[in-house]
């Protein structure tokens, strides 16, 4: 049975694209870690992955990779989750890529957790067979994931805020909103609509906003579209995979202050009740 | 009706939006800003008139193929702006150029189709916003 509040992170970086989502995992790291949870952060190998899964049982695999319709791969390209007897055809600019799945890997792995890919078209197949196999649910999309879109300059920084050219952060902060709700304590529902809400905000902000006249906007606001229109969840929507949204102390910040008087007084009770000494 | 309402409409659109063709008439493709301009110029004349009235009714123009414009869009919008974009999928390159773009929506691949069908949308909003 998988751990509630106990999470495992895929941060691929090895190449351009991956390091835009996992910067943003690594945030949520930060924030879950202090909301008391377990966060076991890895770099998306393959082996740091399996180990991670294996002791810590996680209610939660989250990772950033390069996918197609039948497979999730870890870092360095290698194929890490994989549904055998699909075969993925994406047709983009004349030019046809096929990718053919000729082995299940792993798919056993995920029983009873709470999968989020951040990837291409692994919501097609992958996803459905992975909750077909008992994962507990999934979130993922079904075309091309569009990381981020550039009309002038270089690619910027991985979490560097968008700008009038250029915005590769929109698109993984967006992805990221549904494991920010998941941390918090909502369910996998709950977060997929939040993940919709927040491709809607930028959307918004790029149709209508503050950024509508930006060199870049109107090429965003597609790519944003594409991206929430091929987003997908699968399985239980109910599902809380961290039961409490924030500890109780700092929900209350006075109850930290007074756990160590009261803390005190207990344990000087006990020691004159003989229920201990030291 | 108004230069005004007009103008408020043209300037509620993204910057982008305002140089693509939206509405057939006469036997070519209007922009928001050309029917703008057309509107300032003189706004009591059969065509200004008629424009206006076609926003009004929210109508694209007669025998209009809300595909291929939604399309012609695209391909004018990638040579006014030309871009680049980054994907995450197994086997294909990671970064696609303006030009693979081109191509892509073209033909109607994978992702050219998805950009023509959220294209078709946004020029039912966007004449809905009149």
């Amino acid at each position: 049975m998988p751990r509630t509040n106990v999470l495992v992170f895929g941060e691929e970086a090895y190449d351009l694209a991956t390091p835009y989502g996992s910067c943003f995992m690594k945030k949520l790291a930060e924030e879950a870690k202090a909301r008391g949870k377990t966060v076991v952060e890895t770099d998306g190998d393959v082996a740091a992955m399996d180990n991670a899964i294996a002791q810590y049982d996680p209610a939660v695999f989250y990772a950033v990779g390069h996918g197609q319709c039948c497979i999730f791969t870890a870092k360095g390209a290698v194929p890490y989750i994989e549904a055998a007897g699909y075969s993925c055809n994406v047709h983009f600019a004349c030019d046809y890529y096929r990718y053919t799945c000729t082995q299940n890997l792993r798919l056993e792995k995920f029983v009873g957790r709470h999968v989020h890919l951040l990837s291409c078209v692994t919501g097609l197949n992958l996803g459905p067979e992975l909750v077909r196999r008992g994962a507990r649910s999934f979130i993922g999309y079904k075309n091309l994931f569009v990381v981020g879109v550039i009309v002038s300059g270089g690619w910027p920084a991985p979490c560097t805020p968008p700008n009038q050219y250029v915005d590769c952060y929109s698109f993984c902060d967006s992805d990221c909103e549904g494991e920010r709700v998941i941390v918090r304590g909502g369910s996998v529902g709950e977060a997929v609509n939040a993940m919709r809400k927040k491709f809607q905000e930028y959307i918004d902000k790029y149709t209508r906003g503050e950024w509508k006249d930006w060199p870049v906007a109107y090429w965003a606001s597609l790519y944003l579209q594409h991206n929430l229109d091929n987003l997908v969840a699968y399985g239980d929507m109910n599902f809380r995979p961290c039961s409490e949204a924030v500890p109780m102390y700092m929900a209350i910040p006075a109850l930290a202050v007074l756990a160590v008087p009261v803390g005190a007084v207990v344990a000087e009770e006990g020691r004159k009740a003989g229920l201990w000494r030291w | 009706m108004s230069l005004e309402r007009v103008r408020r409409w043209v300037e509620s659109m993204p910057a982008a939006a305002r140089k693509l063709p939206l509405i057939h008439h006469a036997g070519k493709y209007w922009t928001p800003e050309e029917i703008l301009e057309e509107v300032r110029r003189c706004p009591t004349c059969p065509l200004a008139m008629e424009l206006q009235r076609m926003l009004e009714m929210r109508a694209l123009g007669q025998n209009t193929d809300i595909t291929a414009l939604a399309k012609e869009r695209l391909l004018r919008l990638l040579e006014m702006q030309p871009v680049q974009i980054v994907t995450m999928a197994l086997g294909m390159p990671a970064v696609l150029s303006a030009e693979r773009l081109k191509r892509e929506i073209e033909t109607e691949g994978t992702l050219g189709s998805s950009l023509i069908n959220i294209e078709k949308r946004r020029i039912v909003e966007l004449i809905s916003r009149f």
